[in-house]
């Protein structure tokens, strides 16, 4: 039989040792045999009350890790154990706990059960990223965290904490403070498999396709609609989502952000021309331009630049250009006219941007984001890494962004085509005539829930031409194409709820302005 | 080298599993044609990128495959699971009565109803040379026969014709035409007696589907039942359209002959993503 191991992460400090003697100093440990092995000296010593508990010192050890394993070995080979009990040392990555119990002399005797994190909620956002890569792997492995000092905290702090945590290990349980019972249910309570979960979606899906296949008037619902809709738009948005983050992960991979701060263009004024020059060379559409936007943010491209090149980028683009060209019948006043109001927008937007100073952290992932890639691996990116070496990371970065970012996508898209089926007619059937301002807003509105690709949404702008005044269909083919329900879902994957809404009604209120004040002095 | 445990890594399986199946999948959608039924011609080769792309990701698990892991996620996958598994559902799913009673394309009717004043006509007339096409090139279209000046649009070159009869209408003034598709009326649009054979064209998407055609002229046109498949004969004529204020130009059937038709399966798509 395996030996059950248990392992207790956490940064130095963070009181691993007190709990373990808090957490062995019960009655119902009298009888248990327990190994404690301890890969770090704290400010308390481990004191365990339990009889025939045996206390391994491996701090030192460290400094050489391969013959730890041989160490425990022989622990082990001395007398029975029922429980192995793992006090990890804080600053070093799990990954190497992982590689001392996966070695052949220990993997047929134990196996690593459970991974408890402690952390302090006021510590937590104080030592995320600040402490290097090791700390946010632990976290990322935990199955749960028990975390501290949340009723000394206040609401704000422990929101804090919790979207960190959550941030690096996505639903991960949080215990409370002294709630020993909920340390004991996460311990050795019954594992969820993640399995499970996976094979019920699954198990959905086919019944879902046998009712479509098997019930002719399956096909008649709206549900078969949203279905299709929802279809549609990813095989359109998969690929260049996959440009996109094949783009974003090589300028994390192979750009050093050192690179970006010496040669990109200091003046803001020639960064902004800089980005709508490359928006008007990519031939990409917003999937792409948004895991982009993250990555040059990341690399510290100066923010209201990035988001010239992001709002301005869907606009401008050349196979935009000629889908606009071709949807209206050749008209270059209607394909100059959104350019030049994109562009006009974009900029109004950057300079709002530089007037009012995002406060706090606008990635979500707080200074994590900034370090290291988000993707959920915590390798140290070292910028000496070889040739051979950067090719697998960027390889397996994309992969990773691309789930990451898709998992929004896959939501936006579903939303986006509930909307079209249940409420599109809310705007199709709007009366005619309305006043300019009135029936911009509202095509402005659609364009948003409408979510559709910058490069389709010239058609539809188009046919509503009988319906709006040409001013109305720029904000439509204005706003658009820079932000809709899409757009900001696959922003949560990586920028803080505030910024988002921030960039949206700025957005918002620029295209606005600048469609209305052209189209009332006659410009389209 | 050292001797360790080699476990199975079960994310990394399923997320190559994933790649795989989703390349595969791509090059199945393409070669089988079923991608149309979602999006244009024009995503083709992004969809074989997609493919090649997904290959390249799911070959490089095969070195993960036993690296140690604890924290196993696997609900990611979905991303491309729920794709792939809508697109094995029944194809036939988006009808023409559909798209005229619930959604998007509602109002849309796309070439015929836009704003055009006559300078942005003659821009698509200039464009249009520039970009090769000039007017002598216009007698080798398929369907065309200048002798008997008739002109039998086949449903595969539906939106060519479309667009050919709007950039040059005055050239085919007087032809006599049939082409086949489903009866489209929309009192918005389309005045007493008029009515559109259309077919849906979508320009990225089956989001953006919009009934497309030439507008016909008939007197009885409100005995014509709505999406019912027709094939309309008829001589070829300039009308007149005001929208918006603007006055503009567009080519119209006059109908002689009105025949019930076999539906037309698939989209058609703008001239420029077909050609």
């Amino acid at each position: 039989m395996t030996i059950p191991v248990y392992v207790v992460t956490g940064f130095l400090g963070a009181g691993k040792t007190t709990f373990l003697n808090q957490l062995f100093d019960k009655e119902e440990w009298q009888n248990i045999r327990v190994l404690l092995l301890q890969f770090e000296e704290g400010e308390e010593e481990a004191a365990p009350v339990i009889p025939g508990c045996v206390h391994l010192l491996l701090a030192e050890d460290l400094q050489q890790p391969g013959g730890i394993p041989q160490t425990i070995a022989q622990a082990l080979a001395q007398q029975p154990f029922d429980e192995i009990w793992v006090e990890w040392n804080g600053m070093q990555p799990f990954s190497l706990l992982q590689t001392i119990f996966d070695d052949a002399v220990l993997a047929a005797h134990c196996s690593i059960k459970r991974v408890m994190h402690l952390a302090e909620v006021v510590q937590v956002p104080r030592l995320i990223g600040n402490t290097g890569a090791a700390l946010p792997q632990q976290i990322a492995n935990s199955d749960f965290v028990l975390l501290r000092g949340s009723g000394d905290a206040d609401r704000g702090q422990y929101r804090k904490a919790k979207q960190l945590l959550r941030g690096l290990n996505p639903g991960v349980p949080l215990v409370h403070g002294e709630d020993l019972n909920g340390v004991y249910r996460s311990f050795f309570g019954k594992k969820v498999l993640p399995l499970a979960p996976l094979a019920a979606g699954v198990l959905a899906l086919l019944a879902l396709l046998a009712a479509f296949w098997l019930i002719p008037q399956a096909k008649d619902t709206s549900l078969a609609s949203v279905l299709t809709l929802f279809v549609g738009i990813m095989l359109q948005a998969i690929p260049f989502l996959t440009i996109g983050v094949l783009l974003s992960s090589a300028i994390q991979v192979f750009v050093p952000a050192r690179w970006i701060e010496e040669k990109f263009p200091k003046s803001l004024g020639l960064g902004v021309l800089f980005a709508i020059l490359a928006g008007f060379l990519l031939p990409v559409c917003d999937c792409t331009s948004i895991p982009v936007f993250r990555s040059i943010v990341k690399k510290g491209v100066p923010l209201p630049v990035a988001i010239t090149f992001v709002t301005v980028t869907p606009v401008i683009n050349p196979v935009v250009i000629l889908s606009t060209y071709y949807a209206f019948g050749g008209d270059l006043s209607v394909v100059l006219a959104r350019v030049c109001f994109g562009i006009i927008t974009s900029i109004l937007v950057c300079i709002a941007f530089i007037l009012w100073p995002t406060k706090g952290e606008i990635l979500s992932g707080g200074a994590v984001d900034r370090m290291m890639c988000s993707c959920g691996y915590y390798e140290p990116q070292s910028i000496s890494a070889g040739a051979a070496e950067k090719w697998r990371l960027f390889l397996r970065h994309s992969q990773a962004e691309f789930f990451s970012v898709g998992k929004y996508l896959v939501l936006g898209t579903l939303l986006a085509a509930v909307i079209q089926v249940v409420g599109g007619g809310v705007f199709f059937n709007a009366p005619n005539g309305l006043g300019l301002a009135v029936s911009t807003i509202l095509l402005m509105g659609m364009a948003f829930v409408l979510s559709l690709c910058s490069s389709s949404d010239a058609v539809i702008g188009r046919s509503l031409a009988n319906q709006f005044p040409m001013g109305a269909i720029m904000g439509f083919l204005v706003f658009g194409p820079m932000m809709d329900i899409k757009n900001v879902m696959m922003l949560s994957s990586g920028f803080s709820k505030r910024f988002i809404l921030k960039l949206t009604a700025i957005t918002f209120t620029a295209s606005f302005f600048v469609v209305f004040l052209f189209s009332s002095l006659g410009a389209i | 080298m050292k001797k360790t445990n080699r476990k199975f890594n079960i994310q990394i399986l399923l997320e190559m599993a994933c790649c795989f199946l989703f390349s595969a999948m791509m090059v199945y959608m393409v070669l089988s044609k079923q991608y149309l039924y979602f999006v244009t011609p024009r995503m083709k080769g992004y969809l074989y990128f997609v493919a090649a792309v997904m290959l390249v990701w799911g070959l490089t698990g095969v070195n993960r495959l036993f690296e140690p892991q604890h924290k196993v996620r696997l609900a990611h996958c979905f991303v491309l699971l729920l794709p792939m598994a809508l697109l094995l559902l029944p194809l036939d799913i988006m009808n023409v009565s559909k798209i005229s009673s619930q959604y998007v394309g509602k109002t849309g009717f796309a070439v015929t109803a836009a704003a055009q004043d006559t300078t942005a006509t003659t821009a698509f007339v200039g464009a249009d040379s520039a970009a090769g096409q000039s007017d002598s090139a216009s007698e080798e279209l398929p369907g065309l026969d200048v002798a008997n000046k008739t002109i039998t649009v086949d449903d595969d070159d539906f939106s060519m014709w479309v667009t050919e009869l709007y950039v040059h209408m005055q050239q085919y003034e007087g032809y006599t035409i049939s082409m086949t598709g489903y009866i489209f009326k929309d009192p918005k649009i389309l005045g007493e007696g008029q009515f559109v054979p259309a077919r849906l064209m979508m320009s990225c998407c089956v989001a953006d589907l919009v009934p497309s055609g030439i507008v016909c002229l008939y007197s009885n046109a409100d005995i014509l039942k709505q999406d019912v498949w027709v094939t309309v004969e008829g001589t070829l004529t300039v009308g007149e359209r005001t929208v918006d204020g603007f006055q503009s130009q567009e080519p119209q059937i006059k109908v002689t002959k009105i025949a019930t038709a076999k539906e037309v399966k698939g989209y058609v798509y703008p001239y420029y993503i077909d050609g």
